[in-house]
C-alpha cells in the first residue's frame, strides 16, 4: 500500500494511521456493515481507529477546534447514513473519511464551494528554501508550532491537502492521491512545492 | 516523507508529536452512539411495521376532553383486550423483537411508506399521559389514564412521530 519514491528511506517511525488499531489487519468492511446494523461496540472501534485522523485534519484546514469536532461528527455520521457510499475495494476506510472530512472543511472554509477541485487553478511557483532550526525552548516550540500551523493553514489549498495528509497524518502517497483526486506523480510534485513554499514561509515568519 | 535535510523535517516531526493529542472529546462518541441507536431503531421498525391508527385532533373544551377521555379509555381497554388475544394468535411470531438490553420494541404510528423515505430520526424520551397515547390509538391501561407513562419517541428530521416504545 505505502509508496516509497525511489532513492528514498523508508520512515524511521511507525505511521499514526497504522500505529493506532492496526487497521489493515482488520476486516473494516465487515465491522462497518456490523456498525451500519446497530452493533455499537463495532461503530466504537471504527471511530476511535479514525477520529483522530479526521479531526487532526479537520484542524489542520480550518484551525479550530469547534469547527473540526463539528466536521468529525459529520464525517461519521454520513458514514453512518444509508447514503454511505464506501466500497473497501477502492480504498481504505481512513481514506474515505479523510476524503469526507477534506470536502467538509472546505464547504466549512468557503459554504459556496461545491468541487475542491475548484482549487487546481491554484499555482504556485516552485522556489527552494531552508527552514529555520526549531527552538529547543518548550516555550518557544510551542509557539514555534502555532506559526507552523497558521503557515500550513496559508498554503494554497493544493498543496496543504498533500502536505497534511503525507507529513502530518502519514499516509501513504498511494492513499494520498486517492483522497485529493490526483495522480500519483502529482502527490510527489505537490508535496515538493509544499514543503519549499511551507520553508519559504517560516524563514519570512522569522525576519519578521 | 523525504529526508531532505534542511531542518523543515524537524518542524513537521515536532508537529507530528503536537498533534498526536489532538482528539475529540469524549461526550463526541456518546452522541454518535446515541445516532447508532437511532438508526438501529429507525431501520428495526422499518423492517416490523406494527402501525397504530394516525393521530387525531385534540378535542379542546373540558367537555369535549371529558368525553375523549371516557371514550379513550374504553377504545384502550377494549383494544388491549383483543390486542392481546390477536396479538398471540396471529402477530406473535412477526412482532418486532426488543432490543439485546430486554426493551421494549418501538411500535410504529405511521405506515411503512413513510418510513422509506427516512435516512435519520432522533430519540426523544419523554413522559405522556395516557390520554395522549389513546389518541394515537394506542392500548392504555384505564386505571393509569391520568398517569404519565415514560416512552421513547423516534421522531423524524422533520418533526414527524413515527414510533414510540414505552420504557416502563
Amino acid at each position: 500500500m505505502a509508496f516509497d519514491p525511489p532513492g528514498c528511506a523508508p520512515p524511521a517511525f511507525v505511521p499514526l494511521a497504522r500505529a493506532v488499531g492496526a487497521a489493515d489487519d482488520i476486516d473494516e468492511a465487515r465491522e462497518l456493515q456490523s456498525a451500519l446494523s446497530g452493533d455499537e461496540a463495532a461503530f466504537s472501534a471504527l471511530y476511535r481507529r479514525h477520529r483522530a485522523a479526521v479531526y487532526r485534519f479537520a484542524w489542520l484546514v480550518t484551525g479550530s477546534a469547534a469547527q473540526a469536532a463539528d466536521i468529525t461528527q459529520d464525517v461519521f455520521e454520513e458514514l453512518l447514513s444509508t447514503s454511505s457510499r464506501y466500497d473497501g475495494s477502492r480504498g481504505s476506510l481512513a481514506a474515505y473519511l479523510c476524503g469526507i472530512a477534506r470536502f467538509r472543511a472546505y464547504r466549512a472554509a468557503d459554504p459556496r464551494m461545491q468541487s475542491v477541485e475548484d482549487f487546481d487553478a491554484v499555482l504556485e511557483a516552485h522556489v527552494e528554501h531552508d527552514a529555520p532550526p526549531l527552538p529547543s525552548d518548550r516555550l518557544e516550540r510551542t509557539r514555534a508550532l502555532q506559526t507552523l500551523y497558521a503557515a500550513i493553514r496559508k498554503l494554497p489549498p493544493v498543496f496543504r491537502d498533500v502536505l497534511i495528509l503525507v507529513e502530518l497524518q502519514e499516509m501513504s502517497y498511494t492513499e494520498t492521491a486517492a483522497i485529493a483526486g490526483i495522480e500519483l506523480g502529482t502527490v510527489r510534485s505537490r508535496l515538493s512545492r509544499a514543503k519549499a513554499k511551507l520553508a519559504q514561509m517560516l524563514n519570512e515568519c522569522r525576519v519578521e | 516523507m523525504m529526508n531532505d535535510g534542511n531542518g523543515l523535517d524537524d518542524w513537521l516531526a515536532a508537529a507530528r508529536s503536537d498533534l498526536s493529542g489532538h482528539v475529540p472529546d469524549l461526550l463526541a462518541e456518546q452522541q454518535l452512539l446515541s445516532r447508532v441507536r437511532e438508526v438501529r431503531a429507525l431501520r428495526s421498525v422499518a423492517a416490523s411495521c406494527v402501525v397504530a391508527s394516525p393521530p387525531r385532533a385534540r378535542a379542546t373544551g373540558f367537555r369535549r376532553r371529558w368525553l375523549s377521555w371516557r371514550t379513550a379509555a374504553f377504545a384502550g381497554a377494549t383494544t388491549l383486550v383483543v390486542g392481546i388475544g390477536f396479538g398471540f394468535v396471529v402477530f406473535a411470531p412477526t412482532a418486532p423483537q426488543g432490543d439485546a438490553k430486554g426493551r421494549a420494541p418501538f411500535l410504529a404510528l405511521v405506515a411503512s411508506e413513510a418510513f422509506a423515505g427516512e435516512r435519520s430520526a432522533s430519540i426523544v424520551s419523554s413522559q405522556v399521559s395516557g390520554a395522549a397515547l389513546a389518541d394515537y390509538g394506542l392500548p392504555v391501561d384505564p386505571a393509569r389514564v391520568d398517569q404519565p407513562i415514560r416512552a421513547e419517541f423516534l421522531v423524524s428530521p422533520t418533526g414527524l412521530v413515527l414510533a414510540v416504545r414505552f420504557t416502563e
